[in-house]
């Protein structure tokens, strides 16, 4: 507990280090984005009484960049995270995976608490400190029953109630939905790592951190997508769909909902029952 | 007055424990059956006499057994399944189970040990059970994938009509897809079954 509080005093000083104007603006420029959300949250509930609600009112223009991201992967990110994945050892590959994930512990402890998940919030801050090391490069916690789960400001959101509201197709950063779109730029303002050094460091570390995290997780998942892409018929709706759920669960943090009173995947597999069960549901004896 | 609220009582105790019990037992039933086919799964895959066509021979006689295989093809169409004809759905069903045993079976050749761990039961308050369980390497830590299945009672047993690999519905995903490329082609079911018959030669050819 007492670490939770110490990390949490360490955000707070990392973000008050900025001047007061500076975060205005920056809060101010967050603002517009909530506001677009809201509207196309609007808008996505609007089209939901139609047949099939995919959540995704610009479908056309979403499938464009999809197209163009697709081509990037093909051509610069799917061989870049070849030669990564063959040419890397399996320990280095793991470290730098390590060391990334470490590196969103402010993040995550930040939601953590606006989530009011102090449980998680004291295996965040465990994590932090005794992954912190080393550096992060070696997940000792993970062996102690502290494994790695990621949240971010799109899931506190979540959390609190608020919608996906548009599916969004991002130019390089791949799928997303508004609500997940502000929770990457508030994830960005609240990250103490994006203030760090000087403007000349900042830049270049933040842009190869994503760069980075982008090959690790292509390289991790090299078969999946591979076959994911070239199984598929419509290989768009499929990640749109996967992406969805992934979120869904994400927020859930991965129970899956079994009551019909729950509106996602459980509603559409009782809708397919033929006839409502008479009588007093079955009660559920824990298992 | 009092005798008879009493007897009441212990009646409703009665049926309240009685259909507690059964619930259980289902769910135990459940659980079972789902360790049994990750057994003959695993036995399946890992067997290095059988040849590749055997073993999707194989693969298709546990996909029949265990899944119900015509629900999944009806929830995947989704409401389309009311529109087309009694033809499309013949050739709807027969290209989705060849798709899927075309599709998993060219992966076994991946399979290095990997094995199956129940975890629970939970009973959801329709008719589904959801059996959880993990998919895991022993030989390396941290692998873990959780894996929930959902069956419906059939006969005297189960059978499966979904899979959820990490909050992922194969179902919802499949049923997704599909009915994207049934709007995209302007509503038309022949349309899905044309790609499909694609998809599935493209599949046999590798």
């Amino acid at each position: 507990m007492q670490a939770a509080e110490r990390k949490k005093s360490v955000v707070e000083r990392e973000t008050k280090r900025t001047d007061p104007v500076t975060r205005f603006l920056r809060w101010t420029s967050v603002g517009p984005l909530l506001a677009g959300a809201l509207m196309l949250g609007a808008c996505a509930s609007a089209t939901s009484d139609g047949a099939v609600d995919n959540g995704d009112p610009i479908e056309p223009v979403n499938r464009v960049i999809f197209a163009v991201n697709d081509v990037l992967d093909q051509v610069v990110l799917r061989p870049v995270s070849y030669v990564y994945k063959e040419g890397v050892p399996d320990p280095i590959r793991d470290a730098v995976r390590n060391f990334l994930r470490w590196l969103k512990s402010p993040v995550i402890l930040a939601n953590d608490v606006m989530q009011g998940d102090w449980e998680h919030a004291k295996v965040t801050s465990a994590r932090f400190v005794v992954n912190g090391a080393l550096f992060g490069i070696v997940d000792a916690a993970d062996g102690v029953g502290m494994p790695y789960r990621e949240e971010d400001f799109g899931q506190t959101l979540g959390v609190h109630g608020v919608s996906e509201g548009a599916y969004l197709m991002l130019p390089l950063l791949g799928p997303s939905n508004v609500r997940d779109t502000v929770g990457l730029v508030v994830d960005y303002f609240i990250d103490p790592f994006t203030y760090l050094g000087d403007r000349n460091f900042q830049q270049p570390f933040g842009i190869g951190r994503r760069v980075v995290q982008a090959v690790d997780f292509r390289a991790e998942n090299f078969d999946r997508i591979d076959d994911l892409r070239s199984d598929a018929i419509d290989f768009y709706a499929k990640i749109r769909s996967i992406y969805r759920q992934q979120r869904k669960a994400a927020v859930n943090n991965g129970v899956i909902p079994t009551d019909a009173t729950t509106p996602d995947l459980s509603e559409e597999f009782d809708r397919q029952l033929p006839t409502p069960e008479a009588g007093a549901p079955l009660k559920a004896s824990g298992g | 007055m009092t005798g008879v609220r009493a007897f009441a009582l212990i009646i409703f105790a009665t049926f309240v424990l009685i259909s507690g019990a059964r619930a259980d037992d289902k769910g135990k039933h459940a659980e079972a059956f789902i360790d049994s086919l990750g057994a003959k799964a695993i036995e399946l895959v890992s067997n290095q006499t059988m040849s590749a066509e055997e073993k999707r021979a194989g693969f298709s006689k546990l996909l029949t057994d265990g899944f119900d295989m015509d629900w999944i093809g009806q929830f995947v169409l989704g409401r389309n399944w009311n529109l087309a004809t009694p033809e499309q759905r013949t050739e709807y069903l027969s290209l989705f189970e060849q798709i899927i045993v075309f599709t998993y079976s060219k992966r076994f050749k991946d399979y290095s040990g990997q094995q199956v761990r129940v975890t629970g039961h939970e009973l959801s308050n329709r008719q589904y059970i959801f059996v959880m369980s993990q998919i895991y390497d022993p030989a390396r830590a941290g692998t873990a994938i959780n894996v929930t299945w959902r069956l419906l009672p059939k006969d005297d047993s189960y059978k499966i009509v979904d899979v959820v690999i990490e909050g992922v519905s194969m179902g919802i995903t499949q049923r997704n897809e599909y009915n994207s490329v049934i709007q995209s082609n302007g509503g038309k079911i022949s349309a899905l079954i044309e790609a499909m018959r694609a998809n599935l030669e493209k599949l046999r050819a590798n």
